[in-house]
């Protein structure tokens, strides 16, 4: 249970560190702000300084594990997709039973190739210039932050929409579900994770339905197990961006309306960032278990 | 990209600490503006190129 409380519950025990420590930081400028009126901006900006110092390496974290567990992903597929399609061409027995498009494979391998070359650099380009908008008012760039956060998002959701396109068209998935029990939780995920709550739940009811229908194949056990590691990173990153628009909320009654503003900005980007993490789970979902089908099919043939 | 982010920084971040150190800011903002658009300019250019 270690490994689940360090996901799950380590965020908001740095966030509370980084909290002590930036009301630590109000405290004193607020001191200095009575003290000295007349330097009242040079305060805001080392304020500003000290809140970029702390808050920065959770956020550093997040995207340098996105970074490099694409990195990583890009050198796994390119190991394994050459042995899958032997594979695959091999085995005519699990190609007509899978009916799995080639094309998928080369979908996966160019989502991630994007996630690492474009999406993750994007972000953290909308980080930067949320950070010059909140540091220096007078030249803002927060359309541009939005634009490009946006953009991202439309990005993801349109690459999450051809995976699920290619799996309803090859019949990967062929059960539709009512999903009745499902219905609260989802409404409850939309409703509570601001901007990327629906697309999380669709994201996640398309994991489910593509689980059950190659759950008759495999066993659940194993599908849990692969759709855990595959979802670990993004949940990691959720949480770390709950933890910051927490941050925010807290943070506001004290310090300028910027900082707590530009604290929020950090959370929304590391929802999006969330968002993009769900590429590379998508994409190590589908690879791990077209090797298991495979390999499961294979050891039945034999 | 790097290398414009990090231009876009040091140029926001230098002009800043100018515009506190000067009596009245508003002709430097303006003169910042103008810096910070022929700095996106030349990103669009380099990058069309």
């Amino acid at each position: 249970m270690d490994w689940l409380q360090d996901i799950l519950v380590a965020p908001f025990k740095d966030t509370l560190f980084t909290l002590v420590s930036l009301l630590f930081y109000a405290l004193l400028f607020l001191i200095l702000n009575f003290i000295m009126p007349q330097f009242k901006e040079w305060t805001r900006v080392f304020f500003f300084i000290a809140i970029l110092t702390t808050t920065l390496k959770p956020v550093y974290q997040s995207f340098t594990m996105m970074q490099a567990l694409s990195e990583n992903m890009i050198a796994f597929f390119s190991a394994l997709y050459p042995i899958l399609m032997s594979a695959m061409a091999i085995s005519a027995g699990a190609m007509s039973l899978m009916a799995w498009h080639p094309m998928l494979l080369l979908l996966i391998q160019f989502a991630v190739f994007l996630t690492g070359r474009w999406l993750i650099p994007l972000l953290t380009a909308s980080l930067i210039f949320d950070f010059l908008s909140r540091f220096m008012p007078e030249i803002s760039f927060a359309r541009m932050a939005d634009f490009i956060r946006v953009l991202v998002l439309s990005v993801v959701s349109a690459t999450v929409m051809c995976y699920s396109m290619f799996l309803v068209m090859n019949s990967v998935v062929s059960v539709s579900f009512t999903g009745a029990a499902l219905g609260p939780l989802k409404k409850m995920i939309q409703q509570n994770i601001p901007f990327i709550g629906s697309f999380i739940t669709e994201s996640l009811s398309t994991f489910r339905k593509y689980s059950s229908t190659t759950a008759t194949v495999t066993s659940t056990g194993l599908m849990i197990g692969i759709f855990t590691a595959a979802i670990i990173p993004t949940l990691k990153i959720l949480m770390t961006g709950l933890s910051f628009r927490f941050l925010a909320a807290l943070m506001e009654p004290f310090s300028d309306k910027d900082i707590a503003s530009f604290l929020d900005d950090i959370g929304k980007t590391l929802f999006v960032l969330c968002a993009v993490s769900f590429i590379i789970a998508f994409a190590f979902f589908f690879t791990a278990i077209l090797a298991v089908i495979l390999l499961k099919l294979q050891i039945q043939e034999g | 990209m790097e290398a414009f982010l990090l231009g876009l920084v040091v140029i926001i971040f230098v002009g800043k600490i100018v515009s506190l150190l000067l009596e009245d800011p508003e002709e430097w903002v303006i003169l910042l503006k103008i810096i910070v658009a022929i700095w996106i300019l030349k990103f669009v250019f380099n990058f069309w190129h």
